[in-house]
């Protein structure tokens, strides 16, 4: 990364890890001084996109990096909320434990997504993955006295030793802690091998396959990571509103994960990040514009479709070309 | 009890059956699955609403209108949002009708969203009643359209020059355009008539489901099990496949439970792609190399 | 220097957020009073949102006659989209960033229950708006108060209505299987059992999106059931009792209070059919009597381009109640006086609302049983026993 002429790299590798460092130190310390500066409602609207950071990047990793058509981010975000919500208020399990319990299970419902995605084509998939969601709310409606049905499974405040969780601020130090923990992990994920053979498989299977990269192997790698990032958003939902229900992942949630994912851009996850954000944040900022939501969204999505399949991604990736390789696994 | 139910099980089948066979349409011709067709179907009936409410125009010259303008609307979406995609993945061109589905429901909200309202039947007869069994004329009317509209496609597209005209386009667009077929123009005619027939089914059937934005989506995804069941792509399949899920609700909803019938259509299409995908009369895909 | 200032900086931030801080006065001005209303403007659920009008025309009118000891009522309207993350979010916003004094609004139950632990936190004084689950007001909170009888007492409407036929004891219910049917179907069941000790002989569901009622009719037919009770919405109740007819089930079928009575008129389209059909009905008058022309004007004045029906009126009980209570409390005014001169409303008359409201320190649910509506001879008539009919 040398390139300053007349300094020896180690001089420039040195300025640029400090001022990176610095950077990094005040994001850190604005990230963290956030409560301070916001209301209850800018709280609240800051935790739900996190959550919706988390979807977003979840979906993207099979829509995205791996190319399938796999509709089930809505039922996998209502696996991870409904298994926080049964274990914590059916059975007593404390939050701490309930987390990573429901990041397993729906990473293992990833798992057996993944099973019959790797026989089914494109539409197939599609199909399948829709009906599943649309199969498991049935589930959670006639679910009786575990699901609590469509009036809703309640949440007790959760403790994180023994720590009452009740405010927005103190939920945002926590699903803070959470969304970068995974977001990094992913990044670091998606850098890997693991990653690139995600990249090679999408573009053509069979040439990949010709390469030595199995591709069902790594398929699965992909759904079952990207269960378990939508599964950690959705246990982090259930925790946020304080009451789940089964209309709160259907198809309409379904449609707003592919819109933060396409307005970022498929395949890129920065990109994923900021469509979250701007789709979360931007209904709030029009909050009083009634009446248009539905087909401001999608014409919205439309727009992207036709004119910015790059998404937010591409932009960015046209204006700065330093960032295409850090953006884009292309 | 059981003859009746088979009886409404045809006629809710016969809905399915006209509904899938729009889709299949498309699907032969262009091998996209539009998943804003229940829209169309929706939006069909609700242009003829308008043109009988606003117009006082007479019941059939509304319906045709409706068909005719659903007809050019079909070839718009081709034109301005399918075509510029064409070489894209297809997950986009998936997302791109849903996008439009979500669009259209949102334009009939603002319209009628607080409301469900009623829209004439073609033919007001009383109930037919042959012994214990009660059938309505706007049954036996789907049933009709449904039976010819089959008929009418399947010689279209096995032995006319229009059915070969498909089978190139759809097989190899490269290829057909090279022998001379304009192959955009029959990708908008196709979405047209697709579009059309979403029409159709909407006239017919919003008499008894009642006209509400919504209403498109709940066909939806019957009308995939439908064609999921019979094959997607085949005609006859799409017709069966109807049929069949149409009685098979009727069946489990009048002797299992009632709230079987909700899941029944999402049951079928689990068990149908995982166990034998190409349904009961479908061909397997071939990958190419 | 840079530290000083930074330090200068998060003082006024933490001071600028306590500023805040839940007050007993939060809202009020010497010339103000902050009022929150939200409800499903947009979505699915829009058509309740009607109530939303009614409402705000009522406070409207308020200031247009002076105010209350000389305040004016500002309103501050948020969209809850019938959505329970939507509805949190425009409850923290009433409470925290427009810091309004107190709420009238909700009408979807999920929202309002999704709500309730801010509006508990916060204490402040929240009426209801037509949200009817009985989950909202019991067990009692001390500052939400529901004016609207909650899905309880319509399901023991409906049950007693259905008895109230002289020789009725076999009951058909067909109801929705999602948690709105849920929430009619179990107070039903158990009702019936409490009361009456007798069982549904049939206890049937009904898909929403449904396009057919046949198994569920044919069922009906071989039974022996004297009376159906249809906790269906109104798509789907307009379906049942055409479908009914079509079968030639002349059974009396008692429907919900979410459904109209004119809309299911226009929508079966045949008059023959509706001849024994009964709905929950929660005002007092039918919509186009005169007594409900002055409201429908009132509501015009301010919204000319509204379609006046009757959800516009639901809400517009509680709002009366709370008006009157805003200007009992006096010109001192405090949310804890607001809560007492809520909580000593007895017997108010509203003349929307079927029976009058009553709110006592322990009980906050102002009316425990509404009314029934029919066509008599194609006229819409509001009946509470099968007599009356």
């Amino acid at each position: 990364m040398s390139d300053a002429i007349g300094s020896t790299s180690i001089e420039t590798g040195k300025r640029v890890g400090l001022r990176t460092a610095m950077i990094a130190t005040m994001a850190l310390g604005a990230l963290l001084a956030l409560p301070l500066l916001m209301n209850d409602y800018q709280q609240y609207i800051v935790n739900l996109t996190l959550i919706y950071c988390l979807v977003s990047v979840g979906f993207n990793i099979v829509l995205g990096y791996l190319g399938q058509l796999a509709f089930a981010n809505a039922a996998l975000f209502g696996i991870g909320a409904y298994s926080t919500g049964i274990l914590m208020q059916q059975l007593d399990v404390p939050f701490g434990f309930a987390l990573p319990s429901s990041v397993l299970i729906a990473a293992v419902v990833g798992t057996l997504i993944g099973l019959p995605a790797l026989r089914l084509k494109r539409y197939y998939l599609a199909i399948v993955t829709l009906v599943l969601g649309e199969l498991l709310r049935w589930t959670y409606i006639h679910g009786g006295d575990i699901t609590r049905g469509s009036s809703g499974l309640p949440i007790s405040t959760p403790k994180l030793f023994n720590f009452p969780i009740e405010s927005e601020a103190q939920k945002y130090y926590v699903f803070l802690f959470v969304t970068v923990l995974i977001l990094w992990a992913t990044r670091n994920l998606l850098r890997s091998r693991i990653g690139r053979a995600w990249v090679a498989i999408r573009e053509n299977e069979l040439a990949a396959a010709s390469l030595g990269i199995w591709p069902a192997i790594y398929k699965i790698a992909a759904f079952t990571w990207s269960g378990a990032v939508v599964g950690a958003a959705g246990a982090l939902f259930a925790i946020l509103l304080g009451r789940i229900e089964p209309e709160s992942f259907n198809l309409n949630q379904l449609l707003l994960h592919f819109t933060f994912v396409m307005i970022g851009g498929l395949g890129n996850m920065i990109g994923s990040i900021i469509g979250a954000v701007i789709l979360t944040a931007a209904p709030e900022i029009l909050r009083n514009f009634p009446g248009f939501e539905e087909i401001v969204f999608s014409l919205l999505l439309i727009g992207v479709l036709l004119f910015m399949p790059r998404g937010i991604g591409g932009i960015l990736v046209a204006y700065f070309p330093r960032l295409r390789e850090r953006l884009f696994r292309d | 009890m059981l003859l009746q139910l088979i009886l409404s099980g045809i006629a809710q089948g016969s809905i399915y059956a006209l509904v899938a066979l729009g889709m299949t349409v498309l699907f032969r011709a262009t091998t996209i699955v539009n998943f804003a067709h229940g829209e169309m179907f929706m939006f069909g009936a609700f242009v003829v609403y308008l043109f009988l409410h606003l117009v006082g125009a007479p019941f059939f010259v509304a319906a045709l209108l409706g068909v005719v303008t659903l007809f050019g609307l079909g070839i718009c979406i081709e034109r301005v949002l399918i075509r510029p995609m064409a070489g894209g993945p297809h997950i986009a061109l998936a997302m791109m009708t849903v996008a439009l589905s979500y669009l259209f429901r949102g334009i009939a909200r603002i319209f009628w969203g607080r409301e469900v309202l009623p829209m004439p039947p073609v033919f007001s007869y009383p109930p037919i009643e042959i012994g214990n069994l009660v059938l309505t004329t706007q049954d036996l009317i789907i049933a009709g359209t449904m039976v010819l509209l089959v008929i009418v496609f399947m010689l279209l597209f096995h032995r006319s020059k229009l059915g070969r005209l498909a089978q190139a386009a759809s097989d190899s667009p490269r290829g057909a355009a090279l022998v001379g077929i304009n192959v955009p123009a029959f990708y908008g005619t196709m979405w047209g008539v697709s579009a059309a027939m979403g029409a159709i089914a909407g006239i017919l059937v919003a008499p008894i489901t009642l006209l509400y934005p919504d209403m498109g989506a709940q066909i939806l995804i019957r009308a995939f099990a439908a064609m999921t069941l019979g094959g997607f792509g085949h005609f006859g399949g799409a017709v069966i496949g109807g049929l069949l899920m149409g009685i098979l609700e009727e069946l489990s909803g009048g002797y299992l439970s009632t709230s079987l019938i909700d899941v029944f259509a999402f049951i079928a299409i689990i068990v149908v792609l995982l166990v034998r995908p190409a349904g009961l009369f479908g061909r397997g895909e071939v990958t190419r190399v | 220097m840079l530290l000083r200032r930074l330090i200068v900086t998060l003082a006024i931030a933490v001071l600028s957020t306590t500023a805040g801080i839940a007050g007993e006065t939060t809202g009020v001005t010497k010339d103000t009073i902050r009022i929150g209303i939200f409800g499903p403007m947009t979505g699915a659920a829009a058509v309740f949102g009607k109530a939303i009008f009614g409402v705000e025309a009522l406070y409207r009118d308020v200031n247009d006659h002076g105010g209350i000891y000389g305040r004016k009522i500002e309103l501050f309207r948020e969209d809850s989209a019938c959505d329970p993350a939507k509805g949190i979010a425009a409850i923290k916003k009433l409470i925290s960033q427009d810091q309004v004094f107190a709420i009238n609004g909700g009408l979807c139950s999920n929202v309002v229950i999704a709500a309730k632990p801010d509006i508990i936190k916060e204490g402040i004084p929240y009426m209801v708006a037509g949200a009817g689950s009985s989950a909202i007001a019991e067990p009692l909170s001390p500052t939400i108060f529901q004016p609207t009888t909650p899905t309880a007492g319509t399901t023991r409407d409906m049950i007693d209505f259905a008895i109230s036929k002289p020789g009725t004891t076999k009951i058909a219910i067909v109801s929705h299987s999602d948690d709105w049917g849920k929430s009619n179907h179990d107070p039903a069941v158990e009702y019936l059992k409490k009361r009456y000790n007798l069982n549904f002989v049939l206890d049937l569901t009904m898909e929403r999106g449904s396009t057919d009622a046949t198994p569920q009719l044919l069922r009906i037919k071989n039974s022996d059931a004297q009376v159906i009770v249809a906790m269906l919405y109104p798509a789907e109740t307009a379906i049942f009792v055409r479908d009914a007819f079509k079968f030639g089930i002349k059974l009396p079928i008692i429907g919900h209070s979410a459904v109209s009575l004119t809309d299911t008129r226009d929508r079966v389209g045949n008059p023959a059919a509706l001849q024994n059909f009964f709905l929950g009905y929660h005002l007092a008058y039918a919509t186009d009597a005169p007594e409900m022309k002055k409201w429908t004007d009132l509501i015009h004045k301010y919204y000319p381009n509204e379609r006046v029906e009757n959800f516009s009126f639901l809400g517009m009980g509680g709002t009366l109640v709370m008006i009157e209570a805003l200007k009992k409390a006096g010109p001192d005014l405090t949310r804890s006086k607001l809560i007492a001169a809520l909580n000593s409303v007895r017997d108010f008359d509203t003349h929307i609302q079927a029976r009058p409201i009553t709110f006592t320190p322990d009980d906050h649910v102002g009316e425990k049983n509404a009314a029934m509506a029919t066509l008599k001879n194609g006229k819409f008539t509001v009946v509470k026993k099968w007599q009356d009919k």
